[in-house]
């Protein structure tokens, strides 16, 4: 470890953001140039204090594995795309969240609500349980109830993708 | 109508094409015209001036910009060898360089030109409104217009597309000028070279959806918030809400809308926008104190000469608030119209108020480039804009056709009229053999003979739209005039220095036998030539013409106080009387032109003003103060476009050497100057012990002394050999054996610049460390570069490299200048440790460098102010020459006949040093292509029978143009080199010596006016 405090640049962080650049979705990472519109504009940072997208990108350019994989960060993003509409120079922050989820589930790493999430679809074939509450709000809508999902199915499919096994691993 | 082949005998055409009548398209038809070229300007437009007329004011000055682009365009209107075509388009170019035919088809204006007087009364009555594309679309005009009251030429042009063909106008027009028949016209033109300064277009930010411009009556552009502090604008100068009228308080500047921005295809930056918005916010402030601006901006690109002090006034002086984030979105609150805009201040979201937004628009080409480049057979870059070359920055792809202002590239005023004169320079070198063949020479009617003769003096007192008329109360001026002995007339006009005025104040001096002329405007500065060449051309001596300022000694600093400012503009109305009755006629001597160019510099700049000088036919000495020609330019080996400048270079002083007009000096310097513009004379002495000394006759003088590199006393530099300067590692990066691993470097910018020592910006350092980056990722693409930086100052079509630098894995990381990034021994593996904070992160970040290289500030050279002493011209607080105005007269010094260009001017990349050295070249031609040139007539006069020869007045004169006539014993004025300053008349014990035009009775008449005889 470093004695003085800061981020010490190595071998190590460059080869991580060298396998992040070649992560489909991330390959324009470098051309932030931290403008802070991601930040500005993103739904969730204006609620979530530790979510700044503009951290994410830079921290990802400084190939900062241990902070981005490790802890929450990478896993609040929504997914609304606003930052991808806005960046003026087509940095994709939401798909570099996107690359980094996925060099984490590479490594093993997932997130305890996305496991959960994962367990349930699994366990259900939805991510949360239909109950009668639910099929009156359907029908209320004139929307036929859900259909009970085939769960063996759905399971096999996880299997084979590989999903369950990083599921179970993780 | 058709024109007949007129090529001279060496085949070129002594005329030319300039397409586009803005600032640019000005600059160089003046110079063109003015140095014995015939001038075609064709425009689009009903009248000349383009963006800039817009403009309200300009940085870094708070010059009104009316006010300066004024005198040029009626120079231009009333130039006896620049015609112009309006509401005209070039329709096709055939022939080639030296002999073009350039058809031109002229749409109609439904207006006879020769006839209209520009009374504007057919407007006044005419019942059609339609929308003021000049105010941006704010306010409205009537079918039948004039764009602006100062319009060149000031005719008017019936919008047909609005007009209802009532024929109110045709019934009320006294000059019968109205042409409902009009139709188009086609000409022919035969010229020898062209220049292309169209221009460009704001960004239309509309497709930018976020923004709401155009849904959100309260977000405005740029442009329409340049109209809005307009004083003839569509709200009279007075800052307001577009939705309801209200003063704003918080105002928001948005930048980089439509610039910086890859999604919407303008990858490139704007150049200009974080200079006018800050100037936008100051003038708003100045209009309405209670306005708070705000700028979001991503990188303060002010690197212009004075610039970033201008920032600091704004920030310190004027309080203005810069907070550094991209904006992308506003939003509106319906019941109030007001806008919420949010941002990152550091880590922290934050949603903020406004009462109004101005979004920072940027440049694009017009649309109708592609047709318009197609027409010249010009190549265009990707952008739209007209393809150079970064060595070769005038020339368009076809020979013969040359390039200036925006069309090339986003660039601001100076820069543009820097471009303009070079390309002048350019289409002069091509045709220099026809200089002189199709120009016509001004011919003025005999002067008057007023002596003896009673004073009748008219007065003309101006409005200047609200300028003076919104605080002076003008009708009453005027009637007071009336009241003063020996005035036989007086009169108000709207605006007093457009071309209508100019007549009315001809036809009064022919009226009332006028034989002297008052006018109470504005500054005798700006527009005293422009009046005493009207009552020139009535037949009066210039000198029998007095000015009075009333705008800035009274509308302008009185403007709370309208009844006092009124009582003084009649008392200055009144002084200016006063001193009338007492004015007589002074004589202009002409002196010779010795056709000789003097050069002073071996540079990049001094070779190419030398080469540039020679090819328009006239001889040069070039002094260069050390052993061989070169410069730094010797330093320097590639540029960010890949060009090989040794290469450059070689060729450059092959050229030089070459050339049997050119006479080079070398290892020698400027001892000794003495002479005047014309009629120079310098003393050179060789370098070595025994000094010997020549002397050089020449007509001009340029300026071109450059640079030199700074030495840092920080970050270990001189202290461990990996620490080196940008320069030191170019040096390395071509000359060195092929390093093939770098490892990690580090380079940090703004050393010794942008610092309480040297407080302006070096400009080059951002694209020089990134051209050096650059060359490192391509030799070792596993190399780690950082670039630690304040601002990346990458402007206009530079951004590209710097977009190429971060897509090669460059990492640019900011700091602040109280937070400088620390260079220390010992603590890593190498020994050699970087650690700079990072504010998007908030943590310091450090690196095990291998390399580290200190983008080192541009100073002035040594000696800088000894020849400034010398050629009598001033120096800026940086150390670098001041030229006579920052943004009209980029390379004139206020000395008559001497120029600046390249580093001595200020800090600027290659491209821009050889553009204001063919600049200058333009400049000098105008003097140097005449055989005889006027000297001005406000001169010192000795009474020889008081004079008693005591010295003093040569010991003051700081023109060196008094002598004592030692047989006499009395002082002689040369009256070539006087500048009629006064100092002598001021030091002169025995009343000796007075002024002309400003002699001790003319002036005790003046004091007395306002307290009685």
């Amino acid at each position: 470890m470093d004695e003085k405090k800061g981020i010490r640049i190595t071998k190590e962080n460059i080869e991580f953001r060298r396998r992040l650049i070649e992560t489909p979705g991330a390959e324009k990472l470098m051309r932030c140039y931290q403008c802070g519109v991601c930040t500005a504009d993103c739904p969730v940072a204006m609620r979530v204090k530790e979510f700044r997208p503009r951290r994410i990108a830079r921290l990802a350019a400084f190939g900062q594995r241990g902070r981005l994989l490790g802890g929450d960060t990478v896993w609040l993003c929504a997914g609304c795309y606003t930052c991808y509409e806005r960046c003026p120079e087509q940095v994709r922050v939401s798909e570099i969240v996107s690359a980094l989820r996925k060099l984490a589930l590479k490594e093993g790493i997932i997130h305890p609500t996305y496991k959960a999430l994962m367990e349930s679809i699994a366990e259900m074939g939805y991510i949360y349980e239909i109950d009668d509450f639910q099929n009156e709000m359907r029908e209320d809508e004139e929307l036929p109830p859900a259909p009970e999902p085939d769960t063996e199915e759905v399971e096999a499919i996880m299997r084979k993708t590989g999903f369950l096994d990083l599921v179970e691993g993780g | 109508m058709t024109r007949k082949k007129i090529a001279s005998k060496a085949g070129k055409v002594g005329s030319v094409l300039v397409v586009g009548g803005g600032v640019g398209g000005i600059q160089a038809a003046l110079d063109l015209a003015d140095s014995g070229f015939k001038v075609y300007i064709v425009d689009k437009s009903p009248a000349i001036g383009g963006i800039m007329a817009q403009l309200d004011k300009t940085f870094p000055t708070n010059d009104c910009s009316m006010c300066i682009l004024s005198p040029k365009l009626v120079e231009c209107g009333r130039h006896l060898n620049i015609d112009i075509l309006t509401c005209a388009e070039v329709t096709g170019v055939t022939g080639e360089a030296g002999d073009f035919t350039v058809s031109v088809r002229q749409s109609p204006r439904y207006i006879d030109a020769e006839t209209c007087t520009g009374c504007g009364l057919c407007a006044e009555y005419c019942p059609v409104e339609a929308i003021d594309s000049f105010n941006e679309g704010l306010s409205e005009r009537k079918a039948i217009y004039i764009d602006y009251p100062q319009a060149v030429p000031l005719i008017y042009r019936i919008d047909r597309e609005k007009c209802i063909g009532c024929g109110l106008c045709r019934n009320i027009c006294l000059a019968d000028a109205i042409v409902y028949d009009d139709e188009e016209e086609s000409v022919e033109l035969n010229v020898g070279a062209i220049i292309l300064a169209p221009g460009f277009e704001a960004f239309d930010p509309t497709p930018l959806t976020g923004y709401g411009y155009g849904r959100y009556p309260n977000v405005v552009t740029s442009l329409e918030f340049e109209r809005i502090l307009s004083a003839s604008g569509p709200f009279m100068g007075r800052v307001q809400r577009p939705s309801d009228g209200d003063i704003p308080g918080k105002v928001a500047f948005v930048q980089c809308v439509g610039s910086r921005n890859d999604s919407c295809g303008n990858s490139y930056c704007s150049s200009v926008c974080c200079m006018y918005a800050t100037k936008e916010a100051v003038i708003a402030k100045e209009h309405m104190s209670s306005i708070e601006p705000t700028i979001f901006y991503m990188d303060m690109r002010v690197y212009g000469k004075d610039f970033d002090r201008y920032i600091e006034r704004a920030e310190d002086v004027h309080g203005i608030r810069f907070v550094r984030c991209r904006v992308s979105k506003t939003e509106e609150e319906l019941e109030t119209s007001d806008l919420y805009i949010t941002y990152t201040d550091g880590d922290e979201v934050r949603r903020e108020r406004f009462d109004m937004v101005v979004l920072s628009v940027g440049f694009t080409p017009s649309d109708s480039v592609v047709e318009l480049a197609e027409r010249f057979g010009v190549k265009l870059d990707e952008y739209g804009f007209c393809k150079t070359q970064s060595l070769h920055p005038l020339e368009t792809s076809r020979p013969g056709i040359y390039v200036c202002g925006m069309f090339s590239s986003p660039k601001d005023i100076p820069e543009t009229v820097t471009q303009a004169s070079a390309a002048a320079c350019c289409a002069g070198e091509l045709l220099s053999p026809a200089r002189g063949t199709l120009v016509k020479k001004k011919e003025y009617p005999d002067e008057l003979f007023v002596g003896g003769q009673p004073p009748r003096i008219g007065v003309f007192v101006c409005h200047c739209g609200i300028n003076i008329g919104g605080v002076v109360d003008v009708p009453s001026v005027v009637r007071y005039a009336e009241t003063l002995p020996n005035v036989v007339c007086a009169s108000y006009n709207l605006y007093t220095c457009s071309s209508d005025t100019q007549e009315k104040i001809k036809e009064a001096v022919a009226g009332h036998s006028l034989n002297r002329v008052v006018v109470a405007s504005c500054s005798p500065r700006t527009h005293e030539p422009l009046f005493q060449e009207t009552i020139r051309e009535a037949g009066l001596n210039r000198y029998l013409f007095e000015m009075a300022n009333i705008r800035d000694q009274c509308s302008w600093v009185h403007m709370r106080e309208p009844e006092a400012a009124t009582e003084k503009a009649k008392d200055l109305v009144g002084m200016a009387v006063a001193k009338a009755r007492r004015l007589e006629p002074l004589e202009r001597p002409i002196v010779g032109v010795t056709p000789r160019g003097l050069v002073i510099g071996g540079g990049l700049s001094g070779m190419t003003a030398s080469l540039a000088l020679a090819e328009q036919g006239f001889e040069v000495y070039l002094i260069e103060r050390e052993k061989e020609l070169g410069g730094f330019l010797r330093k320097l080996h590639y540029n960010l476009e890949g060009d090989d400048l040794q290469d450059y270079l070689r060729d450059l002083v092959e050229k030089v050497g070459g050339n049997e007009l050119i006479h080079i000096f070398t290892d020698v310097e400027v001892e000794e100057v003495s002479g005047y513009v014309g009629n120079f004379k310098s003393t050179i002495a060789q370098n070595d012990g025994e000094r010997l000394k020549t002397e050089l006759e020449h007509g001009i003088i340029i300026v071109a002394t450059g640079m030199e590199e700074y030495h840092p006393d920080e970050y270990l530099y001189g202290e461990d050999p990996r620490v080196l300067t940008q320069v030191e590692l170019e040096v390395r990066l071509a000359t060195g054996t092929s390093e093939k691993s770098f490892g990690n470097v580090v380079m940090i910018q703004c050393v010794g610049s942008r610092d309480k020592e040297r407080p302006y910006c070096s400009r080059v350092c951002c694209g020089e460390a990134i051209k050096n980056a650059l060359k490192i990722k391509e030799a070792d693409p596993e190399s780690n570069v950082f670039i630690l930086y304040r601002d990346v100052r990458t402007y206009g079509l530079m951004e590209e490299h710097y977009n190429r630098a971060r897509e090669a894995g460059v990492l640019f990381v900011r700091y602040d200048e109280d937070d400088k990034p620390k260079v220390s021994r010992g603590g890593c593996e190498n020994g050699l440790e970087v650690s700079v904070f990072d504010p998007i992160l908030g943590e310091n970040i450090v690196i095990d460098a291998d390399l580290v290289a200190l983008s080192t500030a541009i100073v002035h050279p040594e000696g800088n102010e000894d020849l400034a002493k010398m050629l009598k011209v001033p120096l800026n607080e940086d150390g670098f020459f001041l030229e006579a105005h920052v943004k009209l007269r980029p390379v004139d010094f206020a000395t008559e006949g001497v120029y600046v260009c390249g580093m001595a001017h200020s800090p600027k990349h290659i491209e821009e040093s050889i553009s204001q050295a063919k600049a200058a070249v333009s400049r000098a031609c105008m003097i140097l292509s005449k055989e005889e040139i006027e000297a001005e007539g406000v001169t010192a006069e000795v009474d020889t029978r008081r004079c008693s020869g005591c010295g003093l007045c040569v010991f003051v004169c700081p023109y060196n143009a008094i002598e004592i006539d030692e047989e006499k014993r009395v002082a002689v004025v040369n009256r070539a080199i006087c500048k009629g300053c006064g100092a002598c008349s001021a030091t002169c014990r025995s009343s000796a010596i007075d002024v002309m035009g400003y002699t001790d009775g003319q002036v005790y008449a003046i004091i007395n006016a306002p307290v009685g005889d």
